[in-house]
């Protein structure tokens, strides 16, 4: 049985049981019997020749190499034949293991790293733990557990050993050094040396899975791969490729999301976010007002004192209700308004020193520049600090004001910001209806949050014929005339969870449907994976999602796994659902 | 195959269930950027041409080289072998008659009274749509009676009754080198990609044997696919298999050359050249084994590239060590000098190559195994 715990990247706490009582959590080290050293007492998986039915442990069998092929019974490990160099070979291992063959050697070279684990990954399927021999160290256990390798062996800790090497979470120590900075004064023999290996190796896999644990993995990884150009080099390619990271990362999780290096530029969640905003999020219709402010290091940036001062200024111009506020920001670009309590908006946390890098810059030009490529606003006025206007200018259309002298949140400028908004609305006015405005501008908002959720099209679909009250982050969505409640938004996801009714309007477009076997989902409950034949490959966990048996709406929830765990996983909830519908009773 | 044929064509040397489709793929497409093909050069300049050391019936003797432009190994143009890199060295377009003894007759400026005269072709130099029989005919008429022995190579396919027969008295002595590798079919096949099998071996020696013409026997240690405990296994076998119908037993670590599949494996870092360590275990043992047996023959291993990435090397450290022993042993034939190899140079790096061997059937990979 396999079943996964926790997730974080495409690095997971699975829990395999091979056989009744006993069970081994992902990432483990396996560690092969061998005359250097003992299996150490904490080991939980050893691959050996002379299986010895050793307690509590799992023992994989090797059926020798295709040249010396022996007869094995149990977990056999069999070689494969020869095939091209350029073909990844994947072994299956009973019914819950594949082994990555010769992962050590494919990924000692960063071109052919990325494109072979990316095809081993695939190939083992999420239902298998997957096993990635001669590869891995304590230096880059993080990454490789965050890429999508769940077992490591010992034998690159067991070969540094006999050529001297210490291996630490920071690279490789000499012996010499190490018996000086990590010893006790006595000499290392190649035994102590592999020893301190195995230890070392142990104790960081118990970190990843901590960090795993707390979805924290990343910030560990980018901590880890520091310790050698070729780990950064892998992360940067794998950032690079995309989709293999997004496919398993969560839409939404709690806890802060650090950004504090070059590479969280680029990690999938920001990625994906930005990517979003650029090719899924419909701006509102309504504002015709862009107003650019500065983003704050509290989260969501309407808690923070400055954006009070701000919104006092916007509430004060009498016309915020045309105003679309965006905010300038980095990593992830440009945030607007409406998006700021949704993850990862409202859970980053970047080091902020006044000056954007140069990375920085271009990806906030980049998405300022598709926002405006989108939507023609009659007036942009940019409220931010010097250097980030310096950094903006030049996507900024013609005639742009800027209000901001200082620092964008003073008396000064707050004052600026609102007597600039209030010189545009006498130049150029629109309706005088502030309260019906205001209104209609709530659901606007909606439309574009969902837009940026499910999709421009199930945006319309969700919010045709429908009104919304409340205040952010809790708006009620609401059909006209019979008043029925269609969703709402929630402070701790930041997005719009469904009711039937809701899920019901967006039943019929790809996106986000999670498909069953024909059977009644009961109350408030889970959905698992075992029952679910397939969902739309845009499901990740922490999205909310329609539960469809045929054409019909059986439920709605938030997924707990991404789509290509979905219908492959044999255990665990993959739909924690929150509304219910009896068989005919909530039509499509 | 029909070894009393008058002519051999590729189908008489090629064993096609001794073929491996896929790896037999790969060797081609990665020939296809051999620079040669696009521009062969001058047809009738050599490759190259040197004198060196060598040994001639257990005494020093000094060695006249010459490498011909040929237009390749006929395994090869259709695949060929994964360790091969010869194949960089052909004409890959058709070389005449006349420019053959041309180029030769040039490298032949260079002789200087070696007694052993060594022709390579990176190919057969009995394949006679390599080296036409007027060709094979006339350089040995050049190089005449005067050298105590003249050296070639060529696949066994190619040794046949009616190869040798013009060619009879026109020098002193022929040895001719042929590209065992293993004895093991498997390993010839879905390693090495070889073409034929180890059966055609004892068939060529024996057809040799017969026209008084000495037997070479080139064996691999260590081709792509099998780990150090393999191929140490795999070559001591050989070495015994192989002894019993050569004169001369030369064991040759693998090296990884350009444009070839180890090539391909040894970039990405799925390949790591033969432990030095192995080699002198593998030549102790299949010596003692085969003396054993009653061989008196030569036993060597000439190791090209040694200590260097590309080529069999041990820690770095006691490289130079282990290869002084091997050329002792080489020189003398005592195997003592492998014994003594062994228990001599103490070098930490025997735990690692221990562990290798160790890890090579319970780790599923080809990384440093």
């Amino acid at each position: 049985m396999l079943e996964t715990a926790a997730r974080d990247g495409r690095g997971r706490l699975a829990d395999w049981t091979p056989c009744e009582g006993l069970s081994v959590r992902s990432p483990e080290l396996i560690v092969p019997t061998v005359g250097l050293v003992d299996v150490p007492a904490w080991a939980r998986v050893v691959v050996t020749q002379a299986p010895a039915g050793r307690a509590g442990v799992v023992e994989l069998v090797s059926g020798g190499t295709w040249f010396h092929p022996v007869d094995a019974e149990g977990l056999v490990v069999a070689a494969p034949q020869p095939g091209p160099t350029g073909q990844v070979q994947v072994l299956r291992v009973g019914e819950e293991l594949a082994v990555f063959h010769d992962a050590g050697g494919w990924a000692s070279n960063p071109t052919s790293a990325v494109p072979s684990l990316i095809e081993a990954r695939r190939q083992a399927t999420p239902g298998r733990l997957l096993w990635a021999p001669a590869l891995g160290s304590p230096a880059d256990y993080a990454l490789w557990t965050y890429l999508g390798a769940d077992l490591f062996d010992a034998s690159p800790l067991l070969l540094a050993a006999t050529r001297g090497q210490a291996l630490t979470v920071d690279g490789p120590l000499p012996l010499e050094d190490a018996e000086r900075l990590l010893g006790d004064g006595e000499e290392w023999d190649v035994q102590r040396l592999a020893q301190h290996n195995l230890e070392a190796a142990r104790r960081e896999l118990a970190l990843v899975r901590h960090h795993i644990a707390r979805g924290a993995l990343r910030a560990l990884v980018e901590r880890r791969v520091y310790a050698a150009p070729s780990s950064v080099e892998i992360l940067r390619r794998f950032d690079r490729e995309h989709a293999h990271l997004e496919a398993a990362a969560a839409t939404n999780r709690g806890g802060p999301l650090a950004c504090m290096t070059g590479e969280s530029l680029w990690m999938p969640e920001v990625e994906r976010f930005r990517r979003r905003v650029r090719d899924h999020y419909e701006p509102p219709a309504q504002p015709d007002i862009l107003v650019l402010l500065p983003c704050s290091r509290t989260k969501p940036y309407k808690l923070s004192p400055s954006h009070r001062h701000m919104q006092r200024a916007l509430d004060e111009s009498g016309i915020r209700h045309r105003v679309h506020e965006v905010m300038v920001t980095s990593p992830l670009g440009i945030v607007p308004r409406e998006l700021e309590d949704v993850f990862p908006a409202n859970a980053y946390d970047v080091p902020v020193t006044g000056r954007w890098t140069l990375d920085e810059g271009q990806v906030i030009r980049d998405q300022l520049a598709a926002l405006l490529a989108r939507r023609t606003y009659r007036h942009v006025i940019s409220h931010v600090d010097a250097h980030t206007q310096e950094v903006i200018a030049p996507v900024l259309p013609e005639g742009a004001l800027h209000t901001a002298e200082g620092r964008p949140a003073s008396f000064g400028d707050c004052v600026r910001l609102r007597d600039a908004l209030r010189q545009v609305q006498e130049a150029d006015p629109a309706g005088k209806d502030v309260r019906a405005l205001g209104k209609a501008r709530k659901l606007d908002d909606l439309r574009a949050l969902a837009s940026f959720q499910f999709g421009p099209e199930a945006a319309r679909a969700l919010t045709r014929s429908a009104f919304c009250h409340g205040r952010m982050p809790y708006v009620k969505l609401e059909e006209e005339g019979t008043g029925k409640q269609l969703g709402m938004t929630t402070a701790e996801r930041g997005t719009i969870s469904l009711t039937l009714e809701g899920a019901a309007r967006i039943a019929g477009i790809e996106g986000y449907r999670v498909r069953i076997q024909d059977f009644e989902l009961k109350g408030t409950s889970s959905l698992f994976a075992v029952g679910v034949e397939g969902a739309d490959a845009d499901v990740r966990p922490g999205d909310e999602v329609v539960v469809l048996c045929g054409e019909e709406v059986r439920g709605v929830g938030v997924a707990q796994m991404a789509a290509e765990e979905m219908g492959v996983m044999r255990r665990g909830i993959a739909v924690t659902v929150r509304h219910t519908a009896r068989r005919g009773e909530a039509g499509t | 195959m029909s070894t009393g044929a008058r002519t051999v064509r590729h189908a008489d040397v090629v064993d096609y269930d001794l073929v491996n489709p896929e790896l037999n793929a790969e060797a081609r497409q990665i020939r296809e950027t051999i620079p040669m093909r696009g521009d062969p050069g001058d047809l009738t300049e050599y490759i190259r041409a040197w004198s060196e050391d060598d040994v001639i019936d257990g005494r020093p003797c000094r060695a006249f080289v010459v490498i011909l432009k040929t237009r390749g190994c006929t395994w090869a143009l259709a695949g060929g072998c994964t360790m091969c890199g010869y194949a960089n060295e052909s004409a890959w377009s058709k070389v005449s008659e006349e420019q053959l003894v041309a180029q030769f007759e040039r490298a032949w400026r260079g002789y200087r009274d070696e007694e052993l005269v060594k022709i390579y072709t990176s190919g057969s130099f009995l394949d006679r749509h390599e080296v036409m029989p007027g060709a094979q005919r006339r350089i040995l008429e050049t190089i005449g009676r005067a050298p105590q022995k003249v050296a070639f190579e060529s696949l066994p396919g190619f040794v046949v009754d009616d190869t040798f027969a013009p060619l009879e008295g026109l020098v002193q002595r022929m040895e001719v080198g042929i590209g065992v590798e293993s004895c093991n079919d498997r390993v010839l096949r879905d390693s090495i990609n070889k073409g034929h099998g180890f059966a055609t071996f004892p068939r060529a020696a024996a057809i040799c044997r017969r026209h008084g013409v000495s037997v070479k026997a080139y064996l691999m240690c260590k081709p792509p696919f099998l780990k150090e405990s393999d191929a140490l296994r795999d070559c001591t076998a050989t070495i015994v298999r192989a002894a019993p119908h050569a004169d001369v037993v030369s064991l040759n670590p693998t090296n990884v050359q350009g444009r070839t599949v180890v090539d391909a494996l040894f970039r990405r870092g799925s390949y790591r050249p033969p432990w030095l360590w192995t080699l002198v275990q593998a030549l102790l043992e299949g010596r003692t084994a085969a003396e054993g047996e009653g061989f008196g023959g030569i036993l060597k291993s000439d190791v090209i590239a040694a200590g260097q990435d590309r080529g069999a090397r041990n820690c770095g450290k006691c490289d130079e060590r282990v290869v002084g022993y091997l050329k002792k042993y080489k020189d003398t034939q005592d195997k003592r000098f492998l014994a003594m190899c062994l228990e001599k140079v103490d070098c930490p790096c025997r735990a690692e190559w221990q562990l290798v061997r160790e890890l090579g059937p319970l780790i599923p990979a080809y990384k440093d195994l």
